[in-house]
C-alpha cells in the first residue's frame, strides 16, 4: 500500500534533519606534520560528543564544502571526557582541508556525524578479547584513526600491543611526540620511512611497511590486526599477513571511498554491496576480499 | 444496459470508460493535488502537469523520462547559511503531487527509491515531504514498449500493490462499443476518489480480460533476462571478457543513468551567491560515470570506463539485491532507449549469466 502521512511517522522535523550542521570550536591547534594538523574541538553549545574510535566525521566549511575526515582522540580520555573535546588529524590535501588549515585557535567551523561503524564490533575489546593480543599497521596518515585504538588500549594495559608504522619520510610521520609515551606504556613500536635523507639520523628501517612484519611477535591466532593504510599498501600487507597464516576474519581493514552524504543515500561509497560510509568503514579482510571492486 | 453508480468503498472496483479519467484528475486537483500525467509532446512522452485528461497520452508507455523527480529532483537545496548572521535556514515543504498514468515499473522504482532515503538510519527529509502525500494513479500495461523487460524483473506489466487506483485497459467489448477500463481500489485515498464514479460494478470475466491482457503484454515483450540466481551469476561474471567488449562501444556518457528510475547517487556541494551573503547547500544527481565520482585525493577508484560501466550494471542486476533485496533494475528499458551505442543492459546480463 501507498505510505500515508500516519504510517511514514512524524512531521518533518528539522531537529531531526541529518544534514542538520553542529557548530564547533577550535580550542587546540598542533602541527604535526609539515601539512598535517591536529584539531582540539569542543561543540558550541557545550554538550558533549560522543563517537567510537574508527568513526569519523563529516567536516564543514561553509562555502567550501564537506570532507570526511575521522576523530583521532581517544573518546574515553577522562581528561578530555572532561573539557568535553575530542580531536581531528587533517592533511591538506583538498578544498576542505586546505580551509580548515586557514583556521585558528577560537575559529568556528561545522560537523555533522559521527558516521561509521569503528573499529572492531565490541570496541573497546569485549568481543575481540580485551586480553588478546592486538598489532595495528598504519601508513601515513593512517595512522590517525588509529590512534584512539593505541591510547584507549595503552590505558587498560590489556594484552600486548604493536605498532607498525611507515610513511614516505620520518617527517611525514604522525605523532612522532607521542611515540616515546607510547613505547613506556608498553607498546612495541616498529618504524619504516620509504626514503631518508642522506645522513639524517634514523636508526629505523628504510622501506615499506611490509618489511616491519616479520619483525612482529604477534603471531597468528594471538589477537588481531587493524590496518589503515592506502589502498595500494593494505593490499601488500594483507597479502603478507595471508602468507604468514593470519585468519582474514581477524585482520581488520578501514576503508577509504569518496564519500558526499555518511547516510548510504548519496551512493558514491558503494563497494559491491557495501556501503563504506554506514557498513563501514572498517571491515574484516574475510569480507574486503569478497567485494568486487576492491583491489585487496 | 442499467448502469450502478458505484459506492467508492475500498476495494470496490468496477468497469469504467474512458470519461472517467477526467473525473479522477479533477477529483485530485479539486483536493489540491498537481496532478503530473503523460503529455505526448512532439513524439516524447513527458510527465508534466494536466490541465485536464483530455491531455493524457495513454500510449506514452512509462515516458520518455521516468516521473522521479517529482519525488527526487535533479537539483535542490538542502539549506542556506545567511554569512552574516550566521543561521541556518532550512525549507522542507511537503509537496502535494499526484501521478496519474505512472506505470508498475515506476511504481517499483519509486519503493526502491523509499527504502533507499527511507527504509535505513537516517530518514531523508526532503525525500519524505514530497512522498507523504503523493496519490498514484497507476495504468497496467497492456501493449509492451520495444524495450520493456518488466515482466523478466517481476515489476510488470500488472501491478497488485501500492497503487490507490489501478487502470487496466479491458479493450473494447468484442472490438466494438466503447473502451472499457478496469478500475480497482487499492487505498481508502483511492477510495475516496472513487466514490461517485460512474460505472458497472467489476465481474469475473473483467479480471479474466485483464489477466490475458497483461499475459499478452510479457509475451509481447521482446527484451528478456533469466534473474534466476543472477547475483551469483553476476559476481562470478565480473571478469567475463564481454565487459571490455561492452566498454569499447560506451561513450560513458551517463545517460543511462541520467533516465534510469531507480538511480540516487547525489554530489553534494556549496553554493554562494555574488553578494557573499549567502552560502546554499545543494545535492543534485550524479553519475557512477562521471569519471570523478570514486575519485578521491590521490586517486580514483574507478578510473577506467569498465570499472564505472560494469558497477552501473553490477548495482543494477546483482549489488542492490545484498543492499535492499530486490533488483534496482525494474526493465523499464529507458537505458536501452537512451543509449547511443545502443548498449543494452539485459542483453548484457544474458551474456554474462552465460545465456546468450
Amino acid at each position: 500500500m501507498v505510505k500515508t502521512d500516519e504510517e511514514i511517522e512524524g512531521a518533518v522535523n528539522p531537529a531531526l534533519n541529518p544534514f542538520r550542521l553542529q557548530p564547533v570550536e577550535i580550542v587546540g591547534l598542533k602541527q604535526v606534520t609539515s601539512d598535517v594538523k591536529t584539531y582540539t574541538l569542543r561543540l558550541a553549545d557545550g554538550s558533549h560528543f560522543r563517537f567510537l574510535p574508527g568513526q569519523f566525521n563529516m567536516v564543514s566549511v561553509i562555502g567550501i564544502g564537506e570532507a570526511a575526515i575521522s576523530m583521532s582522540s581517544d573518546p574515553d580520555e577522562l581528561e578530555a571526557i572532561e573539557r568535553g573535546t575530542w580531536q581531528h588529524t587533517v592533511r591538506q590535501v583538498g578544498n576542505v582541508t586546505k580551509a580548515l588549515d586557514r583556521l585558528q585557535v577560537g575559529d568556528r567551523f561545522f560537523i555533522r556525524g559521527p558516521y561509521g561503524n569503528g573499529w572492531p564490533p565490541g570496541y573497546p575489546l569485549q568481543r575481540v578479547g580485551a586480553s588478546r593480543d592486538l598489532a595495528v599497521i598504519a601508513g601515513g596518515v593512517g595512522l590517525a584513526p588509529l590512534r584512539p585504538v593505541v591510547c584507549r588500549r595503552l590505558a587498560r594495559k590489556t594484552g600486548r600491543l604493536e605498532i607498525l608504522y611507515g610513511a614516505r619520510t620520518p617527517e611525514d610521520m604522525l605523532f612522532r611526540d607521542e611515540f616515546r609515551t607510547w613505547a613506556q606504556g608498553g607498546a612495541r613500536l616498529m618504524l619504516t620511512a620509504d626514503k631518508i635523507a642522506d645522513g639524517a639520523d634514523w636508526p629505523y628501517r628504510v622501506g615499506l611497511v611490509t618489511a616491519l612484519l616479520d619483525e612482529m611477535e604477534i603471531l597468528p591466532g594471538q589477537g588481531h590486526i587493524f590496518v589503515c593504510g592506502p589502498e595500494v599498501m593494505m593490499k601488500s600487507v594483507v597479502r603478507e599477513l595471508t602468507e604468514r597464516g593470519w585468519p582474514p576474519e581477524e585482520v581488520f581493514l578501514s576503508l577509504e571511498r569518496r564519500m558526499e552524504c555518511g547516510q548510504k543515500t548519496c551512493g558514491r561509497c558503494q563497494v559491491d554491496a557495501v556501503y563504506v560510509c554506514q557498513d563501514g568503514p572498517v571491515f574484516s579482510y574475510a569480507v574486503v576480499k569478497e567485494l568486487l571492486g576492491v583491489d585487496i | 444496459m442499467p448502469r450502478k453508480v458505484m459506492q467508492g468503498l475500498a476495494g470496490e472496483d468496477a468497469v469504467v470508460e474512458r470519461t472517467v479519467f477526467n473525473d479522477i484528475v479533477t477529483g485530485l486537483q479539486e483536493r489540491g493535488y498537481t496532478v503530473y500525467g503523460t503529455v505526448n509532446e512532439k513524439g516524447a512522452g513527458i510527465f508534466r502537469p494536466l490541465g485536464d485528461a483530455g491531455e493524457f497520452s495513454l500510449r506514452c508507455t512509462g515516458g520518455t523520462m521516468p516521473p522521479k523527480d517529482l519525488w527526487y529532483p535533479p537539483f535542490e537545496t538542502l539549506f542556506t547559511y545567511d554569512r552574516q548572521t550566521g543561521e541556518f535556514h532550512t525549507d522542507i515543504e511537503e509537496t502535494r503531487h499526484a501521478v496519474f498514468g505512472i506505470r508498475p515499473c515506476d511504481v517499483h522504482a519509486l519503493l526502491a527509491l523509499d527504502e533507499v532515503f527511507l527504509g535505513g538510519e537516517y530518514q531523508d527529509p526532503y525525500y519524505r515531504a514530497r512522498r507523504v502525500d503523493l496519490p498514484l494513479i497507476v495504468f497496467n500495461c497492456v501493449e509492451a514498449g520495444d524495450t520493456c523487460f518488466c515482466s523478466s524483473m517481476g515489476t510488470g506489466p500488472g501491478l497488485d500493490h501500492d497503487y490507490d487506483l489501478l487502470i487496466t485497459d479491458l479493450g473494447r467489448s468484442n472490438g466494438e462499443g466503447s473502451e472499457r477500463f478496469l478500475l480497482e481500489v487499492g487505498s481508502s485515498r483511492g477510495g475516496e476518489l472513487a466514490r461517485g464514479l460512474r460505472g458497472e460494478a467489476a465481474v469475473d470475466e473483467d479480471y479474466q480480460v485483464k489477466k490475458r491482457r497483461l499475459q499478452e503484454t510479457a509475451a509481447g515483450e521482446r527484451i528478456t533476462l533469466n534473474t534466476g540466481d543472477l547475483p551469483r551469476l553476476m559476481h562470478n561474471g565480473h571478469d567475463h571478457p564481454y565487459w571490455r567488449e561492452v566498454t569499447d562501444k560506451c561513450f560513458g556518457c551517463a545517460n543511462c543513468t541520467s533516465v534510469c528510475p531507480t538511480c540516487y547517487c547525489a554530489d553534494i556541494f556549496d553554493e554562494t551567491d555574488f553578494s557573499l551573503r549567502e552560502t546554499r547547500r545543494k545535492r543534485r544527481w550524479s553519475w557512477c560515470f562521471l569519471v570523478e565520482f570514486g575519485a578521491v585525493h590521490g586517486g580514483n577508484f574507478r578510473e577506467e570506463r569498465i570499472d564505472r560501466l560494469r558497477q552501473f550494471m553490477q548495482h543494477k542486476l546483482n549489488f542492490s539485491m545484498g543492499q535492499y533485496g530486490f533488483f534496482h533494475c525494474v526493465g523499464c528499458g529507458r537505458c536501452i532507449v537512451w543509449c547511443p551505442a545502443n548498449i543494452d543492459i539485459a542483453q548484457t546480463g544474458r551474456v554474462i549469466r552465460g545465456d546468450a
